[in-house]
């Protein structure tokens, strides 16, 4: 009988090809959204951790109450202690001090005297070290749009736009206004060594600085300390689980209850909200299946109505060689299952294809002004898919179970009508 | 007429709803049909010949009266008990031949025997046998759009014998069918008739069917007005 009905089936496209269709597009939409979530999740995380978050992050409790302020004077005094320590207890993690403080830039003229002030965010990272990582997670070295990468404790590098806005060249000096940590007026000199652009909004946009971790420590007068410690595993293969086992460690051996200046630890997704936005992508995926689901569902229950008409007379006739309903129903099913089958197979190949495209070429975005969304979330600025085993699958959820679904619906007009009505069809 | 009865009909009445009215379709008809016969169902459009063929052939039952057909009581039937009834013993033939275009030649008379549950040697042996009965053996392999209106209604005397069923009920075989070719079907029911010992009742007005029955039941409303045995 199976076979009879994968013929009758392959034979009659008018019957068969616009529910295959409808299920290799729906089913190559949902592998390749899974393709996509796949790909862009990751390297979301990865962005995001590199640039803000760290795959765990290590700040003093105060630090991280008032965390929107960036308050310089609730910064870890002992930053490069508690590395230390960390390094040894976590030896597949590398962990970086960075701070973030604020100030006014003096500009001066050719005399010396001030040709214009504007107000800067400082971020202070490891940018001179050799082999420190940071020039790279902070994007710095492929960004270089003039000069070079900085070689010394009190270079600089600053932001394209504000070089050209206020007519600085590479080699140019400025006076960077702040308060240190103790809370007196700080005036350090720097030497611009370089201009970038990231081509993320987020980190163009005017007043962001880099400096050195030391220059800024000198001018901060924080010597050994940091407003907020980053730890990455080497491999930058980030999970919650290994993440949480190493928060734990650092929250119950060197937090101190009661304490603000004592660290507290964070995982990458509990510093932005990330973590709710990881399990959104990962129901995503269950979502778009959803959708589909339903999509296909209606379009197939309506075409499993239309063929069901033209039908009536195969039906009538089954019935009168002696099929009973319940069979040519089942029957009915089958054959829609197989048409499923089919579209599921040739849908999920053009949508691994589709995936693999996405991985291997990508799609630029970074014209269109999404890349941040502003909580310290970026998006990469090239999508790119990625091949997940839920690629293979997936399209199996929708592609199976819509079109049995129209059928189970459609089809009941088989029991709604009385045998000898189908049956008056063959007359005509 | 032999004295086994194949069906038989008591009182049996058959109406339809129309509007807020009962539209009366068969009037309190009782008859009996023995084995073996070649009986013709003869009367003007509307006056219930199909109607009758359907109750006999379980696909529609009477609002009184009862019809039994090889022992079962149509009118206590459930759908699956009526399907097999059909299945086992009655074949079907209609006026449109309701071939299933997908299929070929083979596989639209292979189809009853599926629903039997035949193996796979079982089938191929009686779908080539009944190919011979009906002349098509060549065109086993064609799909009906490349049949002439004669062969396909062959196809289908073919795939409703295939089963050698006790009951063969046709409705207007011939219908569609010009002179040379009805009478070919005819001659071929006839020989089947002769050879397998099947019953067969048909429903026409074709005075080139009426020559070959050996007994004619005329019906008028719904009502029998003549029966006789040539
Ligand atoms: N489902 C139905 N609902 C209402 N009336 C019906 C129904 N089926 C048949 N009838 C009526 O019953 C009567 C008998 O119909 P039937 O089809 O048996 O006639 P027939 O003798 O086969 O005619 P023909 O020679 O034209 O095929 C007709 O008047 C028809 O309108
Ligand atoms: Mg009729």
């Amino acid at each position: 009988m199976i076979k009879f009905l994968i013929a009758g089936v392959l034979r009659d496209r008018s019957r068969s090809l616009f529910p295959i269709l409808t299920v290799f597009i729906g089913t190559a939409i949902t592998v390749l959204m899974a393709g996509y979530i796949g790909g862009v999740m990751p390297d979301m995380i990865r962005m995001s951790a590199h640039l803000d978050a760290g795959h765990v992050k290590v700040t003093s409790q105060g630090y991280f109450e008032d965390r929107t302020q960036m308050p310089l004077d609730m910064a870890l005094e002992d930053a490069e202690e508690i590395i230390v320590r960390l390094e040894n207890q976590f030896p597949d993690m590398m962990w970086k001090a960075r701070t973030r403080f604020g100030g006014l830039l003096d500009i001066p003229d050719e005399n010396g005297e001030t040709k214009a002030q504007t107000t800067v965010s400082a971020l202070a990272a490891d940018l001179i070290t050799p082999g420190s990582t940071e020039l790279d997670y902070l994007k710095i070295r492929s960004s270089i749009q003039n000069g070079s990468l900085p070689s010394d404790a009190f270079d600089i590098i600053i932001s394209q736009s504000m070089a050209e806005s206020y007519g600085l060249a590479i080699g140019d000096r400025v006076t960077l206004m702040s308060s240190t940590i103790n809370g007196s007026m700080s005036f350090q000199n720097f030497r611009i060594a370089g201009t970038v652009v990231f081509g993320v909004t987020a980190l163009d946009k005017g007043g962001a600085i880099f400096t050195d971790i030391e220059g800024a420590r000198m001018s901060l007068d924080m010597e050994g300390g940091s407003t907020e410690i980053l730890g990455f595993f080497k491999d930058d293969e980030y999970t919650g689980e290994r993440a949480q086992i190493v928060t734990n460690w650092i929250n119950s051996n060197m937090s101190v209850e009661g304490d603000p200046y004592s660290p507290i630890a964070f995982r990458f997704e509990d510093v932005n909200e990330f973590a709710a936005m990881m399990q959104w992508a990962g129901a995503f995926i269950f979502i778009i299946s959803g959708v589909f689901i339903a999509i296909m569902f209606i379009v197939l229950w309506n075409s499993g109505l239309m063929n069901g008409l033209r039908r009536y007379g195969e039906v009538g006739l089954r019935l009168a060689i002696g099929e009973a309903k319940g069979h040519v129903y089942r029957s009915m099913l089958v054959e829609s299952t197989l048409i499923g089958t089919i579209g599921t197979i040739f849908g999920t190949i053009l949508g691994l294809f589709f995936v693999y495209l996405l991985q291997e070429y990508g799609v630029d975005i970074s014209g269109m002004g999404i890349s941040d969304t502003g909580n310290g979330i970026y998006y990469p600025d090239v999508i790119r898919g990625k091949i997940i085993p839920a690629c293979f699958y997936i399209g199996f959820v929708p592609g199976i179970i819509a079109p049995f679904l129209g059928a189970l619906v459609s089809g009941r007009g088989i029991y709604k009508r009385q045998t000898a009505s189908l049956f008056k069809e063959l007359e005509t | 007429m032999t004295e086994v009865k194949l069906i038989h009909a008591h009182d049996l009445v058959k109406a339809y709803p129309v509007a807020d009215r009962e539209f009366v379709a068969l009037k309190n008809i009782s008859l009996e049909i023995g084995k073996g016969e070649f009986t013709g169902l003869v009367g003007p459009s509307g006056s219930g010949k199909t109607t009758l063929l359907n109750v006999i052939g379980s696909l529609d039952i009477p609002s009184s009266g009862s019809v039994t057909v090889l022992d079962s009581k149509i009118e206590a039937l459930t759908h699956k008990q009526a399907a097999q009834l059909r299945n086992l013993h009655i074949g079907f033939i209609f006026q449109t031949y309701n071939l299933l275009p997908v299929y070929t030649v083979a596989e639209n008379v292979e189809f009853p025997l599926l629903l039997l549950g035949k193996s796979t040697d079982e089938r191929k042996d009686m779908v080539a046998e009944a190919l011979e009965w009906v002349g098509l053996t060549e065109k086993a392999e064609m799909r009906p759009a490349q049949l002439s209106g004669g062969e396909s209604q062959r196809v289908a005397i073919a795939r409703a014998m295939v089963k050698k069923p006790a009951l063969v009920l046709a409705d207007e075989p011939t219908a569609n069918l010009d002179a040379k070719n009805s009478h070919h079907i005819l001659q071929t029911m006839e020989k089947l008739n002769a050879e397998l010992d099947t019953t067969f009742l048909f429903a026409t007005h074709d005075e080139k069917v009426m020559q070959y029955m050996k007994r004619i039941i005329s019906l008028e409303d719904g009502e029998v007005v003549k029966d006789e045995i040539k």
